[in-house]
């Protein structure tokens, strides 16, 4: 089931709520909750019933091996248990997201002819996966001390965060659900999340949704691009896929809301950002907070123990640091996606932090507006990488963008372009339709972005007052008249 | 708390408000023609059907006919049920459906059986491209909305809870009060079929512009990705028409099968296509299978010029007229109206007897017409 359709928002939403909050004003506060993992499990199933097994079957293990470790005290056999479960979920992961790609891979090295095996993506295994390493780790740490079978189901499927994140962190979620006065309805809460469910739902139904319709023919559909059009193609992939995930986030807050659970914010206007590690901290924050605290901080360590001391190079921090940035991105990059395309985007960024690093090291200073210029086209450019399918369409959008393929501008600006340079510009209506319309969805998406606040600190702003009455209204009832086939989220290909 | 639940409340309140009469308004307006809901003068009679795939599906629902006619636009604008219950007093229902294939029709069959157990006749006109392999369904078309006799959620939503349902509600209100037809149309009859009268003068308004609809058509058979290029008969297809026949046996249903005529340079579409082989080949198929009346071919009623609308509106759609000739042949009702070589039926034993003869009908129309053919190639070249 999608977060924006109206399947969701008019029946099951409302019927999960009513039926959570009756349950606990009976006091059956055990039965509500299995009555949200059940619920949990239909929204999950309503995709694909087929997958319900690994994802409960992924579950129990995890949830075993957690046990164990929590209860196991000789430390030898701790460390076994939590080999294994890290090698089990990476196995599951990697056998599901990276078969068809090594073969592929492989094919292309070594001229073999192996075929591939179409094995289909379960939904939300790579956020699900992740949340469950971090719990083994902790658990191993002996930072959990007990967990209930059923507050682990809870968390692992609680329905607003399962299927694309928030990557959310057992000790910030496993007391929520058992806190007493969570149980009780709470208007301030459900208010809050239906402010930020239509400002979610708007984000998505409107203005991705509608960008995407330009992203997908650059990228997608026309076999090249002019300049015009290449700069449209990709700012558009760029402004839909933060309206497309901060979307989905406001709406999975929202939704976590109504049953009093907060769930850690995900964005902070990553696009305000004036230099590459800004944005990632302000950009799907819990996975950059997960990849800090169990793959950067892990192999930092690994490499200042295992390589640099041993090899006496115990002074050089700041190369043993970028090597650990650079692997770390280049994970990031390959759990985005199976592809050397999505290799190329994590080592983009991962070499653009070092710059950085080395940069703020020196104390030099830029202007901050140029500063942002610069950062924001490198990841507009970086999501060039991101978005295509192929280096092919990578080389074909860079390509336009870059005026090999001509300009070619619509006829109406004949009269604003100079006499000396229209003799190198084709005046005819582009081949990405609607261009004009597109340039001027970009510029609001740039100015929403930049000049107004986020959903998160509007949600600080809220007030019950009658115009946040006015204004979610308008938000969730232009957004539901505007929802067509329900276009899934970006973030459930990950 | 107190003021925060009164801001709940009262947003919930306008919310659910706001989605009950925008559904309510859309519903009464019954834009799209779906509810066949009541309606007035200067305010709703005029619609804007699009939708015909829902459409058909309310309209077997509501009418419940007895007597049904299945097959692509080409029976939906040829067929005339009124002139069919002129002929055998039965009242008929035109189901059929643009570029829907056996598949599909076999589905609204058994939609129509389960609305109504006493369907009593069952018409349906064949179209070679039809059994093309990898066809794409219609976007329209919808299984899981024939599993239901009610709506399903989606149609119900999306005709009462969209912008286009709502926009469409306000230009049928704008049409209807200002009696103007800027938005509305009238395509489609009580009876189900597409009324040919709103088709032609359109054709012939083309035709003026230098647009001729027998060519310009021609584009979705021998046009780039069309139906004739890269031809494979299907087995799905097959298989559910063979589905068809059966269902039709179950039921003791009658069945009238037949193959839909066309103007001459749809049949040399074929030829030039490189698969007349395979054309013969799905006759010969649906021959075996059941007693076929076969319209196609080079006769009386197929070699008129293409440049007048008397016949056909273009060179794949008949008209009226032409639909009641195959009624009379096929009940045998006035047959001596009839042009004599229009429409055989065939069995196993005159097949090939029969395919022999379009052959050298074919073969005639050729020498007589190399200006039309080379204008078809001259506009559809086919790689060799």
């Amino acid at each position: 089931m999608l977060f924006n359709s109206l399947e969701y928002m008019l029946i099951f939403l409302p019927i999960v709520v009513i039926v959570y909050y009756f349950l606990n004003s009976l006091k059956l506060f055990g039965v509500s909750q299995i009555w949200l993992v059940f619920s949990s499990l239909f929204f999950y199933a309503r995709w694909n019933i087929n997958l319900l097994p690994l994802l409960l079957f992924s579950i129990l293990l995890n949830y075993g091996l957690g046990h164990l470790l929590i209860s196991e005290r000789a430390s030898s056999r701790r460390k076994l248990i939590l080999v294994l479960g890290i090698s089990f979920n990476i196995v599951l992961l990697g056998y599901f997201k990276y078969t068809d790609f090594l073969i592929d891979t492989m094919n292309a090295w070594f001229g073999t002819n192996i075929p591939f095996l179409h094995i289909m993506l379960p939904l939300a295994i790579s956020f699900f996966t992740f949340q469950q390493i971090a719990f083994l780790v902790d658990s191993y740490r002996g930072e959990i001390k007990e967990v209930s079978f059923w507050s682990y189901l809870l968390f692992i499927a609680f329905f607003p965060q399962l299927i694309a994140g928030p990557i959310v962190h057992h000790k910030e979620m496993m007391p929520q659900f058992s806190r007493l006065r969570n149980k009780v309805i709470n208007y301030k809460n459900i208010s809050l999340g239906l402010f930020i469910f239509s400002i979610g739902l708007f984000k998505k139904v409107i203005l991705a949704d509608r960008l995407a319709v330009w992203a997908t023919t650059g990228f997608d559909q026309l076999d090249s691009l002019s300049l015009l059009e290449g700069w449209i193609a990709s700012y558009s992939y760029t402004f839909q896929l933060y309206f497309d995930f901060s979307g989905y986030m406001d709406m999975a807050m929202g939704a976590a809301l109504f049953f009093n659970i907060k769930l850690p914010v995900n964005f902070n206007s990553p696009y305000k950002a004036t230099n590459i590690q800004e944005c990632w901290s302000r950009w799907h924050m819990t996975l950059g907070n997960f990849l800090y605290r169990y793959v950067y901080l892990p192999l930092n360590r690994f490499l200042s123990r295992k390589i640099f001391t041993p090899l006496g190079l115990k002074q050089y921090v700041q190369t043993r640091t970028s090597i650990a940035l650079l692997l770390l991105f280049l994970i990031s990059g390959i759990w985005h996606g199976a592809g050397w395309t999505f290799v190329a985007w994590g080592v983009m960024h991962g070499v653009a932090q070092v710059i950085h690093r080395w940069w703020e090291k020196k104390g030099y200073r830029m202007n901050k507006v140029l500063a942002w210029f610069i950062t924001f086209n490198f990841i507009n450019a970086s999501l060039i990488f991101f978005r295509a399918s192929s280096f092919e369409d990578v080389g074909k959008v860079l390509k336009g963008m870059l005026g090999m393929n001509g300009i070619i501008l619509p006829p109406y600006s004949l009269p604003l372009i100079p006499d000396s340079i229209r003799a190198y510009i084709t005046f005819a209506p582009l081949p990405l339709s609607q261009g004009s319309k597109a340039i001027l969805l970009i510029i609001v998406s740039l100015i929403i972005c930049l000049c107004f606040k986020n959903s998160v600190q509007l949600l600080e702003k809220f007030k019950p007052k009658w115009y946040f009455i006015l204004f979610t209204i308008v938000l969730f009832i232009v957004s539901i008249l505007y929802i067509k086939n329900e276009a899934v989220f970006l973030y459930f290909n990950f | 708390m107190k003021t925060y639940k009164r801001w709940f409340h009262t947003t919930i309140f306008l919310i659910l408000l706001l989605i009950a009469g925008i559904m309510l308004f859309n519903y009464i307006i019954d834009p799209h023609n779906i509810f066949k809901t009541k309606t007035y003068s200067r305010f709703n009679v005029k619609k804007i059907e699009l939708n015909e795939y829902l459409q058909q599906a309310r309209a077997i629902v509501h009418q419940k006919p007895e007597v049904i006619f299945l097959g692509s636009s080409r029976v939906r604008i040829g067929l005339d049920p009124q002139y069919y219950e002129l002929l055998t007093g039965e009242p008929a229902y035109n189901a059929g459906l643009s570029s829907s294939t056996p598949s599909i029709q076999l589905n609204y069959l058994k939609y129509a059986l389960k609305n109504n157990p006493n369907v009593k006749t069952v018409v349906l006109g064949l179209d070679f491209a039809a059994f093309k392999e990898n066809t794409k369904r219609h976007v329209h078309y919808d299984e899981e909305r024939l599993q239901t006799k009610w709506y399903t959620f989606d149609d119900w939503t999306q005709q009462t809870l969209s912008i286009s349902a709502t926009k469409a509600s306000l230009k049928v209100m704008y049409d209807n009060w200002f009696t103007t037809i800027k938005y509305t149309t009238d395509n489609y009859a009580l009876d189900g079929r597409q009324k040919e009268e709103a088709l032609l003068p359109i054709r012939e308004q083309l035709l003026g512009n230098g647009e001729n609809f027998y060519y310009v058509h021609l584009q979705s058979y021998i046009g780039e990705d069309g139906f004739y290029r890269n031809y494979k008969l299907s087995d799905e297809q097959m298989d559910d028409f063979k589905k068809i026949i059966a269902l039709c046996k179950e039921n003791e249903i009658e069945l009238f099968l037949f193959i839909n005529p066309a103007h001459a340079m749809q049949w040399e579409a074929i030829q030039l296509a490189g698969i007349w082989d395979e054309f013969e080949q799905w006759k010969q198929e649906l021959v075996s299978l059941a007693p076929i009346w076969d319209f196609s071919g080079f006769h009386a009623v197929s070699i008129t010029p293409p440049d007048r609308f008397d016949d056909y509106i273009d060179q794949s759609h008949y008209r009226k007229h032409i639909g009641n000739y195959i009624f009379q042949r096929m009940l045998h009702k006035n047959e001596e109206q009839v042009p004599l070589d229009f429409g055989v039926q065939l069995s196993e034993y005159n097949i090939n007897e029969h395919l022999a003869v379009i052959r050298d009908q074919k073969a005639n129309w050729e020498a007589d017409n190399s200006d039309i053919i080379h204008r078809m190639q001259e506009m559809y070249p086919m790689e060799q």
